[in-house]
């Protein structure tokens, strides 16, 4: 099991769909900023002012990283910022369920979409998983020598 | 012997070197896309502003429980308002709008039945609820709940306190 983790097919399998599912989860999010906003606006965390300024950068980082990931640029620097939305992403969902709030999760779509509830945190953190994966074995260009 | 300290010197060095690129990277990322972001929200027509403001997240069907500072005023002068401050036993003693009632939004359950005997729920009277200003949201909460309770002529004033104080408008208490 450990050798086939390790395997660098299986990592490269690894970054390649957790780059094209943040590319995809932010496609939605930057054509629609003000009802991904609203959904950002839901979780209550936030302070309201900054709402915006959260939902019209977000996206941006998510595309930016999911690229790199898939392009291989900066491999493990892209996993450790990817590892922290998934942390926040979880640690907000979690938040949401025990406020008992009825949201939709604004992950993938921000129109109507998903809630917020179990099977999302297990979701999340299946991938928050396989970031780690990515962060602690990954290799960036800048990693060569290892 | 001097080989391996050597090579010991060489791996610290190299993994000194893993280590700080790595923030760099991440912070490289998260620097572009927020210029992106940014600059994406400047080009493009549908623009939203870069400083959010809890009106713009209240839904549509929702926007006529909101009242507007002219509105609380003219009903506070005609005596068609009762105003109910949502913050905290605290901050209302700090400064109220005068002949409010405190009830802050985490006790509502508690005093349930003590607002039912106080405020008739009726068309001509209108609750106006309210608390510090734009970035709170204990009115909204405090609303919510009044109108799970049965009261149907429920408005939240989102300038509350804040707004109320610079139009100098009457208050208890020393405005802070």
């Amino acid at each position: 099991m450990k050798r086939l983790l390790e395997n660098p097919l299986t990592l490269f399998v690894l970054r390649l769909s957790l780059g094209i599912m943040f590319v995809y989860a932010s496609w939605d999010k930057i054509l629609h900023p003000a009802q991904f906003a609203q959904a950002v606006y839901n979780y209550t965390i936030l302070p309201v002012p900054l709402v915006n300024l959260f939902a019209l950068i977000l996206p941006w980082i998510e595309l930016l990283s999911g690229l790199c990931l898939i392009l291989g640029i900066y491999i493990r620097g892209n996993a450790l910022v990817i590892t922290f939305l998934l942390f926040t992403f979880v640690a907000a969902a979690g938040i949401s369920i025990y406020r008992n709030l009825d949201i939709t999760c604004g992950c993938f779509d921000t129109a109507g979409g998903r809630k917020v509830g179990a099977r999302l945190i297990i979701e999340d953190s299946s991938l928050l998983l396989i970031s780690l994966w990515v962060l602690v074995k990954g290799k960036g260009v800048r990693d060569k020598r290892m | 012997m001097r080989g391996p300290r050597v090579q010991g010197f060489e791996g610290s060095r190299v993994g000194a070197r893993r280590a700080v690129p790595l923030l760099y990277q991440a912070l490289i990322i998260i620097l572009i896309g927020s210029l992106l972001g940014i600059s994406s929200n400047l080009i493009r027509r549908v623009r939203i502003p870069f400083i959010s403001h809890k009106t713009d997240f209240i839904k549509e069907e929702k926007k006529g429980n909101i009242i507007t500072l002219t509105e609380a005023k003219e009903r506070f002068d005609n005596g068609t308002g009762f105003f109910v401050d949502a913050r905290s036993g605290e901050e209302f003693l700090k400064g109220h709008i005068l002949n409010a009632y405190s009830l802050p939004e985490e006790v509502f359950a508690e005093r349930i039945d003590e607002v039912k005997i106080t405020f008739p729920d009726s068309e001509e009277f209108a609750i106006i609820v309210y608390c510090g200003g734009e970035e709170c949201d204990a009115s909204a909460k405090l609303a919510e709940q009044l109108r799970q309770s049965g009261y149907t002529n429920v408005r939240v004033f989102f300038g509350g306190w804040n707004e109320w104080v610079r139009a100098g408008y009457p208050v208890e208490g020393t405005p802070s």
